[in-house]
């Protein structure tokens, strides 16, 4: 997968669902732990892990748990891929030199 | 307001209209992903914690499945491999994800085409505001409060009776056709009428010619009795 491949619109949504990740990068998150990091609202969030997922900065999972066991269903899990995370801490990077909104 | 405040039946609705609305939004998502983003949204609405929280979490999935249809419907650039200048993300595609390639868009168009399609976001935000209008009021509809109110038996029962007061030139104070002997004969009068219910309506007619202080007196021992209904009839008598 390219470069070019991998470009994802940066709205300041996506990278809030970034900053999530990167508070934790060896974390899996689901969308729910998502949506309490960021307060971004499911219509929001959604496209925006798949998005994100379909560009291969996120890989994700089902959780591997015995709903019947643990008494609720099981969730999707999304985590940082190394490159993903290297590009979120590029971007971020960028911020903190101050160069701006990256291309 | 949170779960724990709504009652079990409100409560077991909004469950159900949160797995309806799940349900609903997932089929709008590319075929590929509906049976994912179904599950995926349906335990990840259930890790909410209040009804309304559940229920506001499902509408916005419906936003969610429309963004991402459309998400899926523009990562079929014109030639298959470069994305759309707009969207950036589209190249690498759905087809990561399983989507096939018949579900993005009806056909390949060439390089440059202006696609007009109309811009459906506003008719999805009426109707997710239609959708929670009817949610919010349906219960109120079918919640009905028993009043037990008063059967009206006759409109005859009603109506007050009338009494008529005349005062004659000479101060003699005729009730109802026969004349007062005393000014206590006319506060008992007085008194008996006030406790009925409804109070009976007293239409007072004194002579032209009668002295003012008669009549006055006659309305203040009403007032002192607590007559309600008094008042001056054939007024225009008095005008010449």
């Amino acid at each position: 997968m390219g470069r070019a491949d991998r470009a994802v619109r940066m709205s300041l949504q996506t990278l809030r669902v970034l900053e999530a990740f990167l508070a934790s990068p060896a974390d899996e998150l689901s969308g729910a732990d998502v949506h309490k990091r960021t307060a971004l609202a499911s219509g929001t969030l959604y496209p925006i892990l798949l998005r994100l997922e379909s560009a291969g900065w996120f890989v994700s999972r089902w959780e591997k748990i015995d709903p019947g066991a643990v008494g609720r269903p099981r969730r999707r899990l999304y985590r940082l891929t190394p490159s993903g995370l290297a590009d979120a801490r590029e971007i971020f990077a960028s911020f903190t030199l101050g160069r701006g909104v990256p291309a | 307001m949170n779960g724990r405040s709504l009652s079990p039946a409100l409560s077991r609705w909004i469950d159900a209209m949160v797995m309806a609305v799940v349900q609903l939004a997932a089929r709008t998502a590319p075929v590929s992903l509906s049976e994912r983003l179904q599950e995926e949204w349906l335990a990840d609405a259930s890790a909410r914690s209040g009804g309304f929280s559940r229920l506001r979490f499902a509408l916005g999935c419906c936003y969610a499945a429309v963004a991402i249809a459309s998400d899926d419907a523009g990562l079929k650039a014109p030639d298959g491999n470069s994305p759309p200048p707009e969207r950036p993300m589209a190249s690498c595609a759905y087809a990561r994800l399983g989507s096939s390639p018949s579900l993005r868009t009806p056909s390949a168009l060439p390089a440059g085409t202006v696609i007009c399609d109309i811009n459906t976001t506003p008719l999805i935000d009426v109707m997710l505001v239609l959708l929670v209008t009817l949610i919010v009021s349906l219960p109120l509809m079918t919640h009905a409060v028993k009043i037990d109110l008063p059967q009206l038996t006759s409109r005859d029962d009603l109506r007050p009776d009338v009494i008529s007061l005349d005062i004659d030139a000479d101060g003699t104070v005729v009730w109802d056709g026969t004349a007062v002997a005393s000014i206590e004969q006319l506060d008992g009068y007085f008194r008996a009428e006030a406790m009925k219910t409804p109070q009976p309506e007293i239409h007072l007619r004194p002579d032209r010619r009668v002295k003012y202080d008669v009549v006055a007196r006659v309305l203040a021992l009403a007032q002192h009795d607590r007559i309600r209904r008094i008042g001056f009839v054939d007024t225009a008598a008095y005008k010449d």
